[in-house]
């Protein structure tokens, strides 16, 4: 009972000594600047980057008579200097599928062209009386493409991938080396409880890693600041970033309240980080064969023979008009159009990879962890095609993309072909039968973060048993003091 | 000094209450007391029947050759080790059962006492202080008050990385004391003490059984504690050794140190006087000792060696009985 007893002066005790002894050393201060540096150097290299390259989600822009979207593919304006100008998306092969173009004379002689789209931020063109345009995306949901979340994803991802690097550092030896040092047991014999040892030196590593946080602040705010992220989810999102490395410091002060030997307990915590991170990833992988089962799946389209013959058809129809094609000759005959009609549904066998049983293995992925607790605007609910393809939101892509994994694949696929190639908010054609439920992305950090606090807490329990006195058996080869 | 180790029954201990204020613990509860203390290390039975009791405004010296179990028990009386059985009470408290209760009345030095290296001895003092609970006004003065006691004033503010070995061994003893303990445990606290800071050490632990303490000082050094101690208890293979062994011992004849320029010429005159010797603790330089009843015998072997052209130029009774009981006990070191 007594070994797990706490008190706010026995924890401080503990605390301010290891931190006392921390901020002694040099190296310690060396470390949060280059920590401060190498956070910084790469924000701005990223932003440099995205401006020189136009990366997504720079601005469009309008030169030679046109305006381009940032990809250098599409373009959306063409202007000529004699009549009004032409605003109409088009990309490379000159479709104009999905969008929807408004132009409207101003007062003042000047166009103005509103463009939407599905896959695109909704686009203001201007052109002048004078041929000068310029182009910018329109909000959507009180968001417009901004490199911000781009920048903050990637500091959030750099402070918690050098964070999993140093935390190791900060707890790993701590038992053993004091040991070693023979000032455990000194400790050990005073009024402190071993909870309030153990508790003591967690809480100082994690203090130390706020000052590595703080030295990260000023980068990680100008990513919330350009991309005007709600602060209540970047907090949230920072919170499990800081529990997170807790559970590190948490895995380091066990190991090295279990193993004798210093280098053996560092060892272990590497490997027990490098299992969270990339561990669970390669399983992942490797378990994708494991579920890759055959499927009963529905599917919506021509009849075999229908199939078949309009197959037929098409070709003849393409070794007919091939030549004149190739010439560019415009005078061909029109297209054959299938009988979507006659779809109907089929019941097939497929061997579809069911990755709805094993994305779990995610939720032990420290990085998986955070990402889906990052901020999210509205726009990524309402938009998310839309905000996966234009915000550079590394930690909504990985979001995505887990949710993806929990979905699993389709059961109902559509096969029909359609002539006119319309495409649906929901990515389907829009003649296609199959209705896709708007369903909430499940929500997965809460559940990731208790199973990491739960590893996290039976490691800082094996570390509170091993400080336990009076020592009964005694972890061979160690002496007391 | 008293011999046997005290082990007559103690008188009625208090009902387990609050320590009284006073330094030196609490009135009518013995110091340290163990019972039939085991502890083995897997085969090695390092503490093996130990039974003693020290009381308190005494100092107890816990002698044995090196191995046989003095640290082993010292951390087992610091609530640091369990003990496979038997039973240990310091200041009246179980130090199984009521851990916290024993733990915070001792002081315990361990024989390597490591310092946090990059903290200055206040820092140290004053952080085991609060480990100790002591309100902070109290933690600085205690700190100052020892530093200066222990001679360690002038590194006050120096990184303890700088102190040289004896240097830190005095700050361990400070750490010891810091909470002012009922019970002071100190393991080999002479090793690397210069000759002034040992005179120096045994004042401190005077001033401190005077007050009250209990004080329990290890060593195998035998020479060390002569002067200090007020009781001994002699431990063996992890054994207490029984009293009446002790006692025996302590009543024999006692022994007289003889030294000559010609060790071999003063070993040849006793032999061929048939008079039995023992080589002495300081047989490098050819000292034997001589086992006579009285002052006369030594006289009268005095005349007789010179006599004889033997360059006696010492002789003198072996200064303490601690010594001799130790020869007299014969155990062989592990
Ligand atoms: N943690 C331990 N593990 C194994 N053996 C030990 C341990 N501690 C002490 N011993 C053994 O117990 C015996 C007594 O050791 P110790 O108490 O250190 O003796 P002393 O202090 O009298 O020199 C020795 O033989 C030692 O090797
Ligand atoms: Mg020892």
């Amino acid at each position: 009972m007594k070994t797990w007893s706490l008190s706010w002066g026995g924890l401080t005790t503990v605390a301010a000594l290891e931190l006392r002894q921390r901020v002694r050393s040099s190296r310690w201060l060396a470390a949060l600047i280059v920590w401060f540096l190498v956070i910084g150097g790469i924000t701005l290299l990223v932003i440099n980057a995205a401006q020189t390259w136009k990366i997504t989600p720079s601005q469009p822009y309008c030169a030679a008579g046109a305006c381009h979207l940032p990809d250098n593919v599409s373009t959306v304006c063409q202007i000529s200097a004699a009549g009004p100008a032409v605003c109409a998306p088009a990309d490379a092969a000159g479709s104009t599928a999905g969008e929807e173009t408004t132009c409207s004379v101003q007062p003042d002689g000047s166009v103005l062209c509103s463009i939407l789209s599905d896959f695109r931020p909704p686009l203001s063109c201007s052109v002048a009386a004078d041929g000068t345009a310029a182009c910018s995306y329109d909000e959507v949901d009180g968001w417009r493409p901004t490199i911000g979340p781009l920048v903050f994803s990637l500091v959030v991802l750099f402070v918690l991938g050098l964070g999993l690097l140093v935390t190791p550092a900060l707890t790993a030896t701590s038992i053993n080396g004091d040991r070693h040092a023979g000032t455990l047991a000194t400790l050990q014999a005073t009024r402190l409880s071993a909870a309030e040892i153990a508790l003591g030196k967690l809480l100082a590593a994690w203090a130390t890693l706020f000052a590595f946080l703080a030295a990260a602040l000023p980068w990680l705010a100008t990513g919330v600041v350009i991309g005007g992220l709600p602060i209540l989810g970047v907090l949230v999102c920072v919170g499990v970033l800081l529990l997170e490395l807790a559970v590190v410091c948490a895995l380091g002060l066990g190991w090295s309240a279990l193993i004798n030997r210093t280098s053996g307990s560092s060892l272990l915590t590497y490997a027990s980080v490098v299992t969270l991170s990339f561990l669970t990833l390669i399983a992942l992988v490797l378990a994708l064969p494991l579920v890759s089962t055959p499927t009963q799946v529905q599917v919506w389209r021509l009849p075999k023979d229908v199939q078949a013959q309009w197959e037929q058809e098409m070709s003849n129809w393409w070794e007919a008009n091939d030549e004149a094609l190739a010439n560019g000759e415009t005078t061909v005959s029109p297209q054959p159009v299938a009988p979507v009609s006659q779809c109907h549904w089929e019941t097939v066998t497929e061997t579809l990879t069911h990755t709805e049983r094993i994305w779990q293995l995610t939720v032990l992925n420290p990085f998986a962890i955070v990402a889906d607790a990052a901020p999210e605007p509205p726009v990524a609910r309402s938009h998310p095609n839309l905000y996966a393809g234009y915000s550079g939101d590394i930690l909504f892509s990985v979001r995505h993309g887990i949710a993806e994994l929990a979905a699993g694949p389709n059961l109902e696929s559509d096969l029909c072909p359609y002539s006119d190639g319309a495409i649906g908010p929901t990515g389907l054609p829009e003649a296609s039968p199959i209705v896709v439920s708007p369903s909430e992305p499940a929500v997965i950090w809460p559940w990731g973060l208790a199973v990491s606090l739960a590893i996290g807490g039976l490691f800082f329990w094996i570390a509170v048993r091993r400080l336990r006195i009076p020592y009964g058996a005694l972890p061979k080869g160690t002496r007391v003091a | 000094m008293t011999l046997p180790a005290s082990l007559e029954p103690a008188p009625e201990r208090l009902a387990a209450g609050p320590p009284d204020a006073e330094a030196g613990g609490r009135t009518g509860v013995v110091g340290v007391r163990a019972v039939g203390v085991k502890r083995a290390f897997g085969p090695v039975k390092a503490v093996d029947g130990v039974t003693f009791d020290a009381p308190q405004g005494a100092v107890t010296a816990l002698i044995g050759p090196n191995g046989s179990g003095k640290t082993t028990l010292l951390l087992i009386l610091a609530g640091l080790l369990r003990q496979d059985s038997g039973t240990v009470e310091v200041s009246g408290f179980d130090t199984v059962s009521q851990n916290v209760e024993a733990r915070t009345r001792v002081g315990w030095m361990p024989d390597a006492f490591g310092a946090w290296d990059a903290l200055t001895p206040t820092e140290i003092l004053s952080t085991f202080g609060q480990a100790y609970g002591l309100p902070k006004a109290r933690r600085r003065a205690r700190a100052a008050e020892l530093l200066e006691r222990l001679h360690l004033a002038e590194f006050a503010t120096a990184p303890a990385r700088v102190l040289s070995r004896g240097q830190k061994q005095r700050l361990g003893l400070a750490r010891a004391l810091v909470h002012e303990p009922e019970v002071l445990l100190l393991d080999e606290p002479a090793s690397g003490l210069d000759p002034r800071s040992r005179i120096e050490l045994r004042d401190i632990l005077r001033d401190l059984a005077q007050a009250g303490a209990t004080v329990l000082v290890s060593s195998h050094v035998l020479t060390e504690l002569e002067e200090v101690c007020d009781t001994a208890v002699f431990l063996s293979r992890g054994r207490t050794i029984a009293p009446d062994r002790t006692a025996a011992a302590a009543t024999t004849t006692r022994g007289w140190r003889i030294r000559a320029l010609d060790p071999a010429s003063l070993r040849a005159f006793l032999d061929a006087a048939d008079i039995p010797w023992q080589a002495g603790s300081a047989a490098s330089d050819g000292e034997v000792i001589v086992d006579m009843a009285s002052p006369e015998s030594a006289s009268q072997l005095l005349r007789a060696a010179v006599a004889a052209n033997v360059t006696v130029h010492t002789i003198a009774p072996v200064s303490g009985q601690l010594e001799e009981t130790y020869l007299a006990l014969n155990e062989e070191r592990r």
